[in-house]
Order: structure tokens, then sequence, then C-alpha cells
């Protein structure tokens, strides 16, 4: 990638200079990703685009305006503030409008770049994709993935002194491998901040397992039944927990974290007491921001300790109307456990007397955020587990399941482990949730 | 039809773009020097076909938007935004590369191209079989969103005006209103499509998606009800047809009425659906699974495969004699409706499903080859200059009756049932066969008549039972367009405006179930 984070603080610099309006912010974002698809057995598309984009707010007290561009010539900087200078000027004021941000002391993010991975090539990519490509063939299975390098960099600074940047790698690949009837599937992904990381043989040969020993599924009832979720079938159910949290919501009684009586729930036991949700920049594995809300520093915020809502997260403005302590969580929200298995989702199974085992669950969706129940349905390959192994292969399940519940009925996890989440990462372990309510079977393959 | 803008052409294809408007940050490069457009492109072709590509076209496309939101009686956010660049996409060896490129200069698509070159010759290895293009006869021609008022002309005053009043309405009835969200959104996506075959094709489409959510809290408990306006490909006088404020007090008390209901009785029942909520059943159920890419395993990984297969065409029945479903982006004021696609193939109508059976697909022109036909039915679509055109879902829309059925026959005709308007939730598994779908508002339905709301009201079905199970289509006048400026396919993800048109429909026996009791 051409830009550099100190390239792009000097762009935003500029725009301050050029800036006519009192507070000004300024954030310069570049990236460059690299991507390869495959499916059908072949490669289909496959590109490259480096792309640097701006975003700069202005305000006269409370009157602001943002404007957005992709334009970061010495005139395209001009009229990109100029124009959100325009925009503030005929708009009415905002009362939610924050004054920028005093000079901050930023954390260093942990491991979030790597050189190498910056420096991959379209040659080291199609090897990847040719390590899955080979090995669906050699197994009789048709594969379908996408593998993807990044690099990102970005850098803010404000009217104020705040100045801060920071810049990131990430590589991820996914791969499903069907039978060529279609009857059969499996896949399985890896996501890490180094390419190096990213092993693709072991990736192909765990989705090939999955497909082959998801074999002519049999129609177990639907019902509860503690179930074993992998990381993504996790992920996107505790997505909806985390775009729960919001102290402002809960205070309006909108929330499934209002109480009855006009209150929060901030200080009940939610979770089952070894479950925490954690956010901090320091973490080493899962990588955060040093930028929060407005440029703000991130810093560590406990959401959930040891079960307890302990803190719900509050924005610059309702910190300022309502007397709390802004949160400015790095984004990094990491699902922890007392005690991990160390065997990981393999110790998980072992311990189940009979469960199903869930390789990732699709299109969840809210139905009730009253008490966050969603739905969702389980795909390419689930298993029923007996005694502590994988017995038989299941047909798929659609779950509708309050999430309040599902979280205090966890009895194990692993480990957290990075997961891509927008443009950073989520900390999201394996899980084993008792009486989860399969509600009825899916056919899909 | 009246157009706003006079037809574009090639060369003044920027100054046009960058009239008069907040929005109006043009490229200082390409300004600077206005027929240079023309040579970008035609430096980029060159130096694909001198690296010994045999095919290669260049999209370059510049998005504008403008976004506000209120909370209450005031702007909680105000922003425009633009993107400009170029994506040049080639074919070495009978396999694609592209590369995207901010650089719209004579040596930016060079390099674009030769990176495009080098990800096709690295790749080629891995393609089994040869892409193969259907021909296309190339034209030079413009096509632009037909509008009598631009949205980006407007003054923000004027669209705040509207915001503000839906909010003093909503909150004159009496009900318990928690906030009053509005938003307004416009967007802009201006194309210049140039192909080494000769093509080249300026496009200017224009959408716009205004809405409001009312939020109703009391005794620890709340409810939102959504004022159910589609985004659509118009201007401004959509926005203004609506008349958002005058239905605010409605659709705040209809947010109390919800928040008071009983849940619905789960069970078997008739349901008569509204358009406002069928158009998402539509698009879920029968727009994905006759994606033909899906059939083929293309989406295997991420959006899925389709329960349909093409062995099937001409056989696999989804629906009644008197269902038809047909694709289309010609159809006035849809989302992803154009002149010509991101392959420049012209647009058109087709029926998929005719009669009740699946008789065609959603095809691009590379797909046209795969099932032996001798054209593609322009479904290429790319969301911005940075993303490769694949296949996109055109506008799919249900055909009415021929007869004028109303709304309140199709509800006389239903004992025990259900009556959905708006969209709720909704999931479906990756073969676009398990649904569940609920509404924004529902009623109970007894004795022919229209009854209480209720609550947390979903179905669950299997699409062909669920189309198969449609008794009744509403006559001309209850067809409606709704849609999504939204739709998410591919990797990395794209999003695809798209509408979908249909009647009032009545369907018998499906299961609804209560979704907040989660069985």
């Amino acid at each position: 990638m051409k830009a550099t984070p100190e390239s792009l603080r000097a762009i935003a610099k500029k725009v301050l200079v050029a800036s006519p309006a009192p507070q000004t912010e300024v954030s310069v974002d570049a990236s460059a990703d690299s991507w390869l698809r495959f499916a059908a057995g072949t490669v289909s598309t496959s590109g490259s685009v480096e792309r640097v984009s701006l975003r700069v707010t202005v305000a006269y007290g409370t009157r602001t305006g943002t404007a957005r561009t992709e334009d970061v010539s010495p005139d395209g900087l001009v009229r990109a503030v100029r124009q959100a200078a325009d925009l503030a000027k005929i708009l009415p004021p905002s009362p939610e409008y924050m004054a920028p941000v005093p000079p901050q002391r930023y954390p260093i993010a942990a491991s979030a770049w790597d050189g190498a991975t910056a420096a991959s090539s379209a040659a080291s990519r199609a090897a990847i994709a040719a390590a899955c490509l080979d090995a669906a063939k050699a197994a009789g299975l048709v594969a379908a993935g996408f593998h993807q390098v990044s690099e990102s960099a970005s850098a803010f600074v404000n009217s104020a002194g705040a100045s801060g940047v920071h810049r990131a790698t990430s590589a991820s690949l996914e791969c499903t491998l069907r039978t060529p009837d279609g009857a059969q599937s499996g896949w399985a992904g890896a996501y890490s901040p180094r390419l190096a990381s990213i092993d693709a043989a072991a990736v192909a040969k765990r989705a090939a397992d999955k497909a082959t020993r998801w074999k002519e599924p049999v129609a177990l009832a639907p019902g509860r039944y503690t179930a074993i979720l992998e990381p993504a079938a996790v992920e996107p159910l505790l997505g909806y927990v985390l775009g729960s949290l919001d102290r402002r919501d809960a205070d309006d009684g909108t929330s499934p974290f209002s109480a009855a009586d006009g209150k929060t729930r901030i200080g009940e036991a939610m979770f089952t007491e070894k479950l925490s949700l954690v956010c901090d920049p320091a973490d080493k594995a899962i990588p955060g921001s040093p930028f929060a809300e407005d440029g703000l520093a991130a810093k560590r915020f406990v959401a959930v300790d040891k079960g307890t809502l302990v803190a719900l997260p509050v924005s610059r403005y309702w910190a300022k109307q309502k007397k709390l302590e802004v949160s400015a969580d790095a984004g990094n929200w990491s699902l922890t456990f007392a005690d991990p298995d160390p065997k990981g989702v393999e110790g998980l199974i072992a311990s189940t007397e009979r469960g199903i085992l869930v390789t990732r669950i699709w299109y969840v969706r809210m139905l009730s955020p009253q008490n966050l129940t969603v739905t969702g349905l389980t795909r390419d390959a689930t298993f029923l587990v007996e005694n502590g192994q994988v017995t038989s292969a299941i047909k798929n399940f659609r779950i509708n399941q309050s999430l309040l519940e599902m979280f205090k009925n966890v009895a194990g996890a692993s480990a957290p482990a990075p997961f891509p989440a927008g443009d950073g990462w989520l900390g999201i372990p394996a899980l084993k949730v008792n009486d989860l309510n399969f509600s009825s079977i899916s056919d899909a393959v | 039809m009246g157009s706003y803008a006079p037809r574009v052409r090639r060369r003044d294809w920027l100054k046009i773009a960058g009239a008069g408007s907040l929005v109006a940050a043009v490229p200082a490069k390409v300004l600077a020097a206005p027929g240079r457009l023309g040579e970008v492109a035609d430096a980029a072709l060159a130096a694909a076909r001198a690296a010994g590509a045999t095919y290669a076209d260049i999209r370059l496309v510049r998005t504008r938007s403008e976004r506000l939101g209120t909370r209450d009686d005031h702007l909680t956010s105000a922003s425009t935004s633009e993107s400009f660049g170029a994506g040049v996409r080639v074919l070495v060896k009978g396999t694609w590369g592209f590369a995207g490129t901010q650089d719209v200069t004579v040596a930016g698509a060079k390099a674009a191209a030769a990176k495009a070159v080098e990800i096709a010759r690295a790749n080629a290895r891995l393609r089994t079989e040869p892409v193969v293009l259907a021909a296309l006869t190339p034209v030079k021609d413009t096509w632009q969103t037909p509008m009598t008022k631009d949205p980006f002309r407007v003054p923000l005053a004027r669209k705040l005006e509207i915001l503000f009043d839906v909010n003093r309405r909503a909150r004159a009835g009496g009900a318990p209103v928690a906030n009053v969200r509005g938003r307004m959104q416009a967007v802009s996506e201006e194309k210049l499509f140039v192909s080494s075959e000769g093509a080249e094709i300026d496009q200017t489409i224009v959408r716009v998606s205004p809405g409001y959510t009312v939020t109703v809290a009391a005794k620890g408990d709340f409810e939102s009800r959504d004022h159910s306006s589609p985004a659509m490909g118009l201007g401004f006088e959509y926005v203004e047809s609506l008349k958002l404020a005058d239905d605010a007090a409605r659709v705040a008390d209809e947010a109390h009425q919800k928040l008071l209901a009983p849940p619905v009785e789960p069970g078997e029942k008739d349901l008569v659906l509204l358009p406002s909520h069928l158009w998402l059943t539509i698009h879920e159920s029968i727009g994905h699974s006759t994606e033909l890419d899906r059939a083929f395993g293309y989406e295997a990984n991420f959006a899925g495969t389709s329960f349909a297969t093409f062995p099937q065409t001409g056989k696999l029945r989804y629906a009644g004699d008197h269902v038809t479903f047909y694709g289309d982006r010609t159809t006035a004021g849809a989302l992803a409706t154009a002149g010509w696609d991101d392959d420049g193939v012209p647009t058109e109508r087709w029926d998929i499903i005719k009669n009740g059976v699946l008789v065609d697909w959603q095809t691009t022109r590379e797909q046209a080859a795969w099932i032996g036909a001798a054209k593609g039915h322009a479904c290429s679509y790319a969301d911005s200059w940075a993303s490769v055109p694949f296949q996109r879902m055109p506008n799919v829309s249900l055909a009415p009756a021929t007869t004028p059925n109303s709304v309140e026959q199709l509800i006389g005709g239903v004992q025990d049932g259900v009556l959905v308007e708006g969209t709720g939730s909704y999931s479906i598994d990756q073969q676009r066969l398990n649904f569940q779908f609920g509404g924004d508002m529902a009623w109970e339905i007894k004795g022919g008549q229209k009854g209480k709301p209720v609550r947390h009201a979903a179905c669950q079905s299997t699409s062909t039972s669920f189309w198969n199970a449609l008794d009744a289509l509403g006559g001309p006048a209850t067809w409606q367009m709704g849609g999504s400026m939204y739709d998410g396919k591919g990797e990395p993800m794209q999003v695809n405006p798209v509408s979908h048109g249909c009647p009032a429909s009545r369907f018998r026996r499906i299961r609804v179930l209560d979704s907040r009791g989660g069985s």
C-alpha cells in the first residue's frame, strides 16, 4: 500500500489548516484489499483495490456538518472541508454535537500489523486457493471459498490538538466443500492479523472432513438440546448482544437491559457466572483500535463481569447528559470463560453426553428486541454428539432462541480466538450451551 | 416520460455530475482536463490488450450520497459522501482479473490494467474452463433515472421540515412515544462503461430512501412501528408524494396498539399479506432461488445455493397456474432499473416463473454459456468502482390478478387468519427453502373481518409449499412495490438495490407462531 499512517496524518493536517470553522475533526483511512474467490472447483473472480477516504466534521457552536470524499488531492481536501462547513452553516443546531476531544495518549494496539501480510502477492493468493481446490479434488469434493488479504492505515486529528495514527493487517480463508451431487457440505475458516497463521491445507482438511462425515443426515426431532457451537456459530449470535449494549437505550426503556421501574438492569446477573464480556485495547490476541468515539483514547471496558452486567457503553453525549463516564471502547469485544477447555471444540464434545455440534449459523435476525430472541439456521455440517463423540450426521435446524436465556445456559467454552467483524476483530470462543431451542428442521444442504 | 436532466454525453459527464449541490466535489484531476476521461478509458483498454487480455472493460464510477438523521425534534447526523474511481476488468487465458484505482489518470488506468492482467495470469492455472462471453452488439448510448425533482437540489431545510413535522404529529395523539427516528437518504450512481469491443455507455441512476420509526415505551416494555415507505429509483417528487407527516399520528397510534396487543395465537392459519410485507418474501424465496450462480454453486461459501436446479427448468412447480413472477430491470421507479447492466447488456423483462412453473433464470452475459442460451438477461451489477460486476438480482415481481380483487375481498374469504403489513424479522436458509418472516404490524382476521392487532406474529414455511398455498391474488389496484437498497451477496460482499412489486395476496393454512415465545 502506498499510503502510510504518517502520510495520512499529513493529509488530515492539511484539512485542519484549510478549515474555516472553529471546530474541526478529520479522519483519513487507507486500505489495500486483495482477494481471490473460487467456486464450482475453479477460480471465479479475483481482484485488488487500494483506496483512501477522508471524513471531515466541522462545527460552528452546535451547528455541524460532515463530508466524506475519496478525493484527497489538494483541491479535493479544500472542497470537502468547505462542503462540511456549508452544511454546518445551513443546518439547525444539533444538541447532541460534542466538541472535539483534547489531546489524548492513545494506547498502542497490540499485534495489529504484520509486514509480511502487507506484502502478499497474487501468486501467494493463488497458491492458497490451489491448496483448497487440490484437496477438494483429491477427496472427490467440489470447492468454493474466499481468500482475502488486507492492509489498512488510519490517522485522526482535530482542532483541539488530538492526533493519532494506527495500522493493521488481516488475512482470511474460508472454504466450503460439497459433494458433486450437492447432498453433503462442510465448511471451515481461518482468520488472523498474520497471513502466515493461515494454514490452507488444514482449513481444507477440516472442511473435507466435515463434508465427508455429513452423509445421509437423519432428522432429529425439534426441541431443546445441549449445543456445541463452533465460533462461526457463536459470532452472529453474540453480534446481537453487542448491538444491544447501549446505556441510552436502557435508560429510555427501549432495551433488553431496561428494568421495569425506569432503571437499567446494571448489577443484575444476566449471563452464567463464568462468562465475561470485555473490550481491551491492550489485548494481545484480539487486536483493537486505539481510537474510540470522536478520537477519544480507547480504554478497557467491562460490560459483563463474571456473569453480572456491570456497565453499558455510554456515548459522550449521554455521559454529559447523565453525568456518566464515557465508555470509549476499542471495539475488540472478547467473550471469555473462567475455565476454558484447553482442548477447544474437541474438549467440549468429549464432555457432552448428548448434544448437537453446530458448524455455523446463518441468517440470524432479531425476533424480539425485548428479550433478545433471534432466529437463524445451522448449515454446512451439523452432527449428533453422544457419549463424548460425534455419532451421526443430522439435518439442519432453525433455532429460535432468546440470547439472554442462552448466555445464562453456557456450560463450557474454548478460549476466544480472533474473528473478523467489520473493520476489526472480536474474540469469539466455541460455546457449549444447555437447552438451546432447535425449533424446526431445515432440509437445506 | 419527463426527465429532469438532459441526456448526458460522454464528454460532459463530469460537468453534470458536479452541478450545483452540496455533494458536488468533483476530482480536480479530471475537472482540469474534462476531455480526459475518454483517454483514461482508452489507455486502460489498450494497456490490457497489450499485456495479453482478450477482453477488457473499464467502469468509471462516481457515487454521491446525502444522509440526514433525526431523533425527535433535532438533527442527529448530516453527511454527504462521494466516491470516485475506476475498475478495470480483463480476461486473460479465459480467466478474470480485476483492479480498482482512485488514480483516474492515464498512468493510473494503465497501472490498474497491468495489475488486473497480473492477477488473471496468476490465477489462470486454477481455471478449469475458460470464461465465454455471449455475443453482444456494442452500443454508445446514455440512460438516466426519469425524475422531476433532483433530490440533491432540494434544500436540506425542506427535508428536515418533513422529518420534524413527523415528530410533532407522532407526539400529538397521546401515545407514550419514547422516540421518533427519521431518515432521509439520496444516492446518485454515475457510471461510464467502456469495453474493448467498442461499448461506451453513460448512466446516471438516482435513488431515494425516506422513512421513520416511532418507538413507544411503557411499564418496562416497548414496541416500534415503521412507516412502510420503500426506497425507490425516483427523485424527490416521490418523497413528497408519500406525505410522511400525514401518517405520523396513525403510525404512533399503531405502535401503541402493538404494545398493548395480545400475542398471536399460534397455529395453522390463512394469511392475507399486503405488498409492503410480501415483497420481502418474494425477494428471499423467489428472487434468490432463481439466481443462476447460486444454482451452479458459485455462492456456496457465503450466500448459499438454491433448492431449484437447472435441470428442473420447465418442470419445477413453485405455485398454481395463476401465479407468474417476472424479472424486469425496466420497471419505472424500481431500484434495479437501468438502461444497461454492468456488462453493457441492454435491460429487459422476462418471465421466470410462468403459470406457476420455473421457466427461466436470472443470468449475465457470462452465464448464458453455462446453459446454452444465446444471451443473458442483463443481471450484471457492481456496487462501486472498486467492485467486480457479477450476477445480481433484477427487480423480480409478482403479476397481479386480471380481475379487480380488493384487499377486503381477500379478507372476506378468511375465517381464521392474520393480516400482515410491513416487514419485520426475516430469515431463510442458504438454499432458500425454510423461511420465517414477521411483519411490522399484524391483525387477526375472524369471520371475514379485520380484527384486533396481535403481537409477535411470524409465519414459518418452505418456499414451494408457501407459494403453492397462494389461492387468491389481488387485482392491479393492490399492486405496489417494496424494496431494499442493501441486498447483500458475494465476497467481498456487495450490496444491490432491488425492488419487488406484488399485489395483496391470500395464502391458505400457513404455520403462524408467536416469535417471542421462541417455539
